[in-house]
């Protein structure tokens, strides 16, 4: 399925959360959707599944306006999510593969297989409650996998996992990516954004901060950071900003078309006596933490 | 095969309330005060009266009507001087003082005390021999007869010619308008909670992805409807059964039962009623659910429709006697009075079918409508999960 949000535009009363957002989902990518809490990530989501209408713009899957019903074969997993507490695991899967569209048996049949793989067969009949927050997070995670959906769309699915569980859902996501599903992802967590997504938006304050491929968005915040460890301190250049201390190694920030033998160069002639030297890419956590640490500092 | 999606969340829905236990007791509940109140009334009824224990009693009589001779078969006689300090100490069952007017006065018993229930004894046993008395000075007991006699009356009156139906037309009339107070107790507090148990839980973004508001609040509705349904058949199964297997003990023959008469146009009215009130109610109970963040917060607004629906019940005299009065035209009118009220109208044929019926069919407009809101609050309030939801807040996200 393919997503396309153009010049969309979210306004509460006179407070505007989304401006002129605008960015395509490929069919079969997986899509990292990024921001700091209130960036107005899952405003999108909500408006591009119908629940609030875009006070502007477009939100379109296949090039039409999400409805929900049958057939729609969209899996979403929301920020807020619960479940109902009174009712038994198996029934409330199969209710909710029933309003999906899936026969009763064929629902039974595919929740009784989800629970087995998520090792809660012999829960099925227990009422959720019993369950602990991590076991029906995964429940809730079935019920978003349910009836193989096409586009699958995850607010924060790792929130509140163990490791062991957090593999686990990296797999069953793996799974639908294998299978052509689209994946739509929003989470804190870069490094499963390096992981999974092909591509990924970064909102800031409900604009687009940055947008393309994982190593687009790397190189757009500086494609690289230099790890170096000298005898005499570094001196300040326009060649580099000086960064924290990490391991014993300094950190410098190249500047916008420095080359790395301009910088050893530069570190020799000023007499740091350099004994280490080593460039490594930036990854999305740093990426994150120098867009939006901006706006922390600011 | 799948099935339509409405017919999905009725059965659900309706599968989990008959699995509660709460479902059931409260059900059960009515039928069992009844079936206890049969048995206590029939116990009452079969068993033969406690004998009383005799009543020695003196009296002093300063009207002149009390025979000696009625009042020594019921066990006095004449006053001894000190007979009330006799009767104060319990040397003396009673000691009763006739007044000179014993119509108009009060006659003073003076006794030792029996309980609240065996001081009426004494009560008793001084009217008796009041009017035994009387019945003596007579000299004829058909004179007798005839002065304690209330003079028969055979009305018949007539609606358009015909004859009218009575006390006998207003029983499935007013049964209907019971059922709308069942419904209001025994399903309010689920038609509130069906609705705010999916936003406290954090249900209603995952539903709404798969099935519109309207699907959910529908197949939810119906299935409260179906609930209503068996709850009312268990009652009235119940009932039924306890009036026919009680029915010997109870004696109804001497009870003077009143001959049902079928008003097809004032039951026919009593079910649009009916219907209406219950959309109605339904239809608010749904939208301030959908509206509240939280059962806790609803609860008032809850409160508050429910006093509205029985509310005329406390105003019955003044519907009963003044129908035509201000205050109960305007109870007639308001949504949420009017049901209660032109069902009590309804049940003694106070109320014009013709305008009954459309009182009936406008609530059942004005339910639709608040249903309709209740849909679009639902669908905007799924994730106002921390504050109610404001009718400003359906337009908020337009430019």
């Amino acid at each position: 399925m393919r997503i396309d949000v153009k010049n969309f535009r979210m306004c509460f009363g006179d407070r505007t959360v989304i401006d002129d957002l605008s960015f395509v989902v490929e069919p079969g990518e997986t899509f990292g959707l990024l921001g700091s809490n209130g960036s107005g990530k899952t405003t999108t989501l909500r408006a591009l599944l119908g629940m609030w209408p875009a006070t502007a713009g477009e939100l379109l899957i296949d090039g039409r306006p999400f409805v929900p019903g049958h057939g729609a074969r969209v899996g979403y997993l929301p920020e807020e999510r619960g479940l109902y507490r009174k009712d038994a695991a198996l029934d409330v899967m199969v209710y909710f593969a029933e309003i999906k569209g899936i026969g009763r048996v064929r629902a039974r049949a595919w929740s009784t297989d989800y629970l087995e793989r998520v090792g809660l067969a012999d829960k099925s009949r227990l009422k959720l409650e019993k369950l602990s927050g991590g076991q029906q997070q995964k429940i809730q995670l079935g019920i978003a996998m349910l009836g193989a959906p096409r586009l699958l769309i995850l607010d924060e699915p790792a929130k509140g996992l163990d490791p062991v569980n957090r593999q686990l859902l990296m797999d069953l996501i793996a799974e639908r990516q294998r299978e052509g599903a689209t994946v739509i992802l929003v989470t804190h967590n870069m490094d499963e954004v390096e992981r999974l997504c092909d591509r990924a938006l970064l909102l800031r304050d409900g604009r687009a901060a940055a947008y393309g491929t994982i190593s687009d968005i790397q190189k757009r915040f500086g494609s690289r950071k230099i790890l170096v460890r000298t005898r005499r301190p570094v001196p300040e250049s326009e060649l580099y900003t000086i960064g924290d201390v990490v391991g014993g190694a300094r950190e410098l920030r190249p500047g916008l078309n420095v080359r790395d033998e301009e910088i050893l160069e530069h570190l020799v002639r000023e007499g740091t006596q350099p004994t280490a030297f080593q460039a490594r890419p930036l990854s999305m956590d740093e990426v994150f933490v120098r867009v939006y640490g901006q706006k922390v500092s600011a | 095969m799948s099935r339509s999606p409405v017919a999905v969340v009725t059965r659900f829905e309706l599968a989990r309330t008959l699995h509660k236990p709460q479902f059931w007791v409260s059900a059960l509940l009515l039928p069992a005060i009844l079936a206890a109140a049969v048995l206590v009334v029939a116990w009452a009824s079969n068993s033969d009266p406690a004998p009383s224990d005799a009543i020695t009693f003196e009296y002093s009589d300063q009207s002149g009507i009390i025979s000696e001779t009625v009042a020594a078969q019921l066990g006095g006689s004449p006053a001894k001087d000190d007979a009330a300090d006799r009767a104060k100490s319990g040397e003396l069952d009673a000691y009763i003082v006739f007044p000179t007017d014993p119509v108009n006065q009060p006659i003073k018993i003076v006794a030792p005390d029996r309980g609240v229930i065996g001081n009426g004894d004494y009560s008793a046993l001084a009217a008796h021999l009041f009017t035994a008395s009387v019945d003596a000075s007579l000299g004829s007991p058909r004179t007798a007869e005839l002065v304690r006699a209330t003079p028969q009356t055979d009305l018949q009156t007539f609606t358009a010619g015909e004859p009218a139906a009575g006390l006998g037309g207003i029983v499935l009339p007013a049964l209907i308008g019971v059922l709308l107070l069942l419904i209001v107790s025994l399903l309010g507090n689920q038609m509130l909670n069906s609705t705010v148990e999916e936003k406290e839980n954090r249900i209603s973004e995952m539903l709404l992805v798969s099935l519109p508001a309207r699907v959910l609040i529908h197949g939810k509705t119906l299935a409260l409807a179906l609930v209503g349904l068996i709850q009312i058949g268990i009652v009235a199964v119940a009932s039924v059964a306890i009036y026919f297997l009680a029915s010997s003990w109870l004696r109804l023959d001497e009870l003077g039962i009143i001959t049902i008469v079928v008003d097809p146009i004032r039951i026919g009215v009593g079910l649009l009623l009916l219907a209406g009130g219950v959309l109605v109610m339904t239809a608010l109970l749904v939208l301030i659910g959908a509206a509240m963040p939280t059962a806790k917060e609803a609860a008032p607004y809850y409160t508050a429709v429910v006093l509205f629906t029985i509310g005329p019940l406390y105003l019955i005299t003044t519907i009963l006697m003044n129908p035509n009065s201000a205050v109960v035209q305007v109870l007639t009118y308001f949504p949420l009075t009017a049901p209660t009220t032109a069902l009590i109208l309804n049940a003694t044929g106070a109320l014009d079918p013709l305008l009954g019926a459309g009182i009936g069919l406008g609530l059942l407009v004005i339910g639709a409508f608040i249903l309709t809101l209740a849909v679009a609050m639902f669908q905007r309030g799924v994730i106002h999960y921390d504050r109610p939801l404001r009718l400003k807040d359906l337009r908020s996200t337009r430019a």
